[in-house]
């Protein structure tokens, strides 16, 4: 007992102080902040939670839209270990998504830069607004133009391509190609996302420390190289992330250009999963295989997340 | 911040709150995954002709009627139907709900979400390719009942159409529907593509090797660099209807037996229609890649494309453009001609609160004065042809010149689109395969064996 109130002397006392009533005037700020939240805590439980939690539900069921949905078990989870077809889609998914984030981010950054060099003022405007005009036009509309266009044997695309003697390219019809024009659609249309983020992320980075690398002799690739690439890094990050959950649910593109064809070449997982859902009414297969990529998806964040630790710079 | 800014606030939240409440409440029809759009076409004005006595004894009805909005010519119709029905049954309104699609398959997409998300409609439109799938569902009521009560105003109807239509739909021994439009494949040419290369039209008994010699003849290579400009056939790879299945059926062959039961695309009939449009791109060289149809009927237009295969629909874009350098012709037999052909009709769905309104809609939809609304105009062509055979015939005074060619084409050998059950899952696996072959990725005989494994789990009658 001695010796207990001995520590008891030694040990500086871990009791929390006291909470103190909060006053009228922060509670007043808090119950604001809340309301200020309280539509998007309404939108994400009513447009993201809810339906995440019915999918996982759903994923124990076999229903097909008009009949009453019946337990299955574990019977889908099943299924999507024996469907053949969901390895070839992930795999398509894959190439077209990780070609789509690279190039997102390596000519969205290349472009940001070249808009920031020395030009009149019109002519920055001028490719601005080329940049960013495919972004704002319905993917719809344009992938029915570009159909037209990269049409193997009628389209213009092949026929300038066959005026510098190169053959004729199956850009919507070989298992080859498909992917790749699906993956050019795509980052033509969201590189001007891509473009504006980017130079906004370089007018934060301040002017002076360019002005003190020329006075140290740094030339222009070495100040891009310490300088812009380094301090870039968080919007680098964020573009990641967003451009690779956004390619992750790429549909409009390849079901207008290839319908997924030849074959599964080009179908995307979230093609096929609307397929299994409204086209074959098998929707709790289909969300099995939505959960599936949600899944995907969430590890590849938290991947970037960690891996960003090594390689963002924050001022 | 103020307490009159925390007021403002909440206010503000409730109300946007209560927006969207009020919004979910009165828009049942907020399906997940179609757009759908509803807009009530009704007219409360009674008709001259009504008789009002009648109209005040009978209880008032708002039937809820679903129809494919494929353009905007299709809301004018229905619009205009609709509003004719009432003037003549006033106390009968028609609430249209319009579902988008490109066609059928999306279209009974749209629907079966429309009727998931709460909706209970009266009457609907569909296709053949939906016919079996809402039977099976027990979602449409069989009309044999009401046959029997206006027994004389159906056989009126049934001694002016073709027969094979009006036991399309007709599953085990029950009438679900009547035929209200339909469309089958012809083969369209351009007029001035043949007089420039010196050929004679197609005659009405022209075979499949007639064809072929045609499409030679029509494919032009300009430069001289070995591949063509000009091709002398195309055709659509984005449905079953109008890509392989005409060249199947001329085979005399089907990709499923008539029962629907089985598969059948490993017949030797079926690989050997492949194999031949698979030749007419890689070995004769007379096709380009498939096309989509809204490419395929400009390219027709400006001679990039000599011939190609649809039924009614190719009109709604041609006749309005001014073209008129066409003419139409029966599918090409090997060496018998087949036509396949596909219907649209109107079942009254099990949910109705009012199936006898719902057949009387039915039945004036059979009339002679609203089929002869699918006739069209000089200048504006339905994309349907009219069940009845009396008023089909009217649609010879319009383009083209060979429309009779519709119409007579379904008396003499015509095969239904096959139609399972679950039919967008059969036409999605064929056409998968398809396109490997006709990416030239993958052999006719070893596309077709792997489909067949795959199509006999979704089609089966166990």
């Amino acid at each position: 007992m001695a010796k207990i109130e001995q520590i008891s002397m030694t040990t500086p006392t871990l009791i929390p102080p006291k909470r103190t009533a909060m006053s009228a005037q922060k509670r007043r700020e808090a119950i604001t902040a809340y309301l200020f939240l309280l539509p998007t805590i309404i939108g994400f439980m009513l447009f993201v939670l809810g339906p995440m939690l019915g999918a996982i539900g759903l994923s124990f069921f076999d229903w097909n839209l008009l009949s009453t949905p019946e337990f299955s078990g574990t019977a889908n989870y099943q299924a999507l270990l024996h469907d053949i077809r969901l390895g070839t889609i992930f795999l398509s998914t894959l190439k077209i998504a990780f070609s789509t984030v690279f190039l997102n981010v390596l000519l969205g950054l290349c472009f940001a830069v070249l808009l920031e060099q020395k030009m009149p003022n019109l002519f920055r405007q001028f490719f601005r607004l080329s940049y960013f005009f495919p972004f704002v036009v319905s993917v719809s509309a344009v992938a029915l133009i570009w159909t037209f266009l990269m049409n193997k044997d009628l389209g213009i695309i092949n026929y300038y391509l066959g005026l510098i003697g190169i053959e004729r390219i199956g850009w919507l019809s070989s298992s080859r190609w498909a992917p790749v024009s699906v993956v050019i659609i795509a980052v033509w249309k969201s590189l001007g996302f891509n473009v504006l983020v980017f130079l906004g992320g370089l007018q934060t980075i301040p002017k002076d420390l360019y002005d003190a690398a020329e006075v140290d002799g740094a030339g222009g690739w070495s100040q891009f190289r310490h300088i812009t690439l380094p301090l870039l890094s968080p919007t680098t990050f964020f573009l990641i992330v967003i451009n690779l959950i956004n390619a992750f649910q790429i549909f409009a593109e390849p079901y207008i250009l290839t319908q997924g064809g030849p074959g599964d070449a080009s179908r995307p997982i979230v093609m096929y999963i609307y397929e299994q859902g409204f086209r074959f009414f098998n929707l709790g297969y289909a969300s099995t295989v939505a959960l599936v990529l949600f899944v995907i998806i969430l590890l590849l964040t938290l991947l970037q997340f960690k891996l960003s630790e090594r390689w963002t710079f924050y001022q | 911040m103020s307490q009159r800014m925390i007021k403002f606030m909440s206010i503000s939240i409730v109300m946007v709150i209560g927006y969207f409440l009020a919004a979910c409440g009165a828009s049942p029809t907020a399906a997940p995954a179609e757009p759908v759009q509803e807009e009530a076409a009704t007219t409360e004005e009674p008709a001259a002709e009504a008789d009002p006595a009648e109209a005040v004894s009978e209880e008032e009805v708002t039937l809820t009627f679903v129809f494919w909005e494929w353009g905007p010519d299709a809301r004018l119709e229905w619009e205009g139907i609709s509003e004719g029905f009432t003037k003549e049954n006033p106390h009968i309104k028609v609430e249209l709900l319009a579902v988008q699609g490109p066609n059928w398959g999306s279209y009974l997409e749209g629907v079966a979400t429309l009727i998931a998300g709460g909706e209970h409609p009266d009457i609907m439109l569909v296709a053949t390719e939906g016919v079996q799938f809402l039977v099976q569902q027990d979602l449409i009521l069989p009309l044999d009942d009401f046959i029997a009560q206006d027994q004389a105003e159906v056989d009126d109807f049934k001694d002016d159409i073709a027969p094979v239509m009006y036991n399309a739909f007709n599953v085990d021994g029950k009438q679900y529907m009547f035929p209200y439009a339909w469309n089958n494949m012809v083969i369209y040419y351009n007029t001035d593509r043949l007089a420039e290369a010196g050929l004679e039209p197609p005659s009405a008994d022209w075979t499949r090797d007639e064809f072929l010699e045609m499409a030679k003849a029509l494919t032009v290579d300009e430069d001289g660099d070995g591949t063509p400009e000009k091709y002398g056939y195309a055709w659509s790879n984005g449905e079953l209807f109008p890509s392989a299945m005409p060249w199947i059926f001329a085979n005399n062959s089907n990709i499923l037996t008539d029962d629907y039961c089985s598969v059948q695309v490993t017949d030797p009939d079926v690989i050997e229609a492949l194999q031949f449009m698979h030749d007419l791109l890689y070995v004769h060289k007379v096709a380009p890649e498939p096309i989509g149809f809204g490419d395929l009927f400009n390219l027709f237009q400006t001679g990039d494309v000599a011939m190609f295969g649809a039924g009614r629909w190719p009109l709604t874009t041609l006749v309005p453009a001014g073209f008129e350098a066409f003419n139409i012709q029966y599918w090409p037999g090997n060496p018998q001609r087949k036509t396949e052909f596909g219907i649209a009709g109107f079942p009254i769905l099990q949910v109705s609160e009012h199936p006898e309104a719902a057949w009387k809609l039915v039945k004036h939809l059979t009339r002679v004065d609203v089929q002869e609304k699918m006739i069209g105009t000089e200048d504006s062509l339905p994309s349907n042809i009219p069940a009845r055979r009396s008023v089909a015939a009217q649609m010879e005074n319009f383009p083209p010149e060979n429309a009779e060619v519709f119409y007579s084409a379904l008396d003499d050998n015509a095969e239904l689109v096959p139609a399972p059950v679950r039919f967008n899952e059969m036409e999605s696996i064929f056409l998968r395969y398809t396109s490997l072959i006709f990416a030239d990725e993958m052999g006719v005989e070893e596309a077709m064996a792997a489909a067949q494994a795959e199509l006999e789990s979704v089609v089966s009658c166990n």
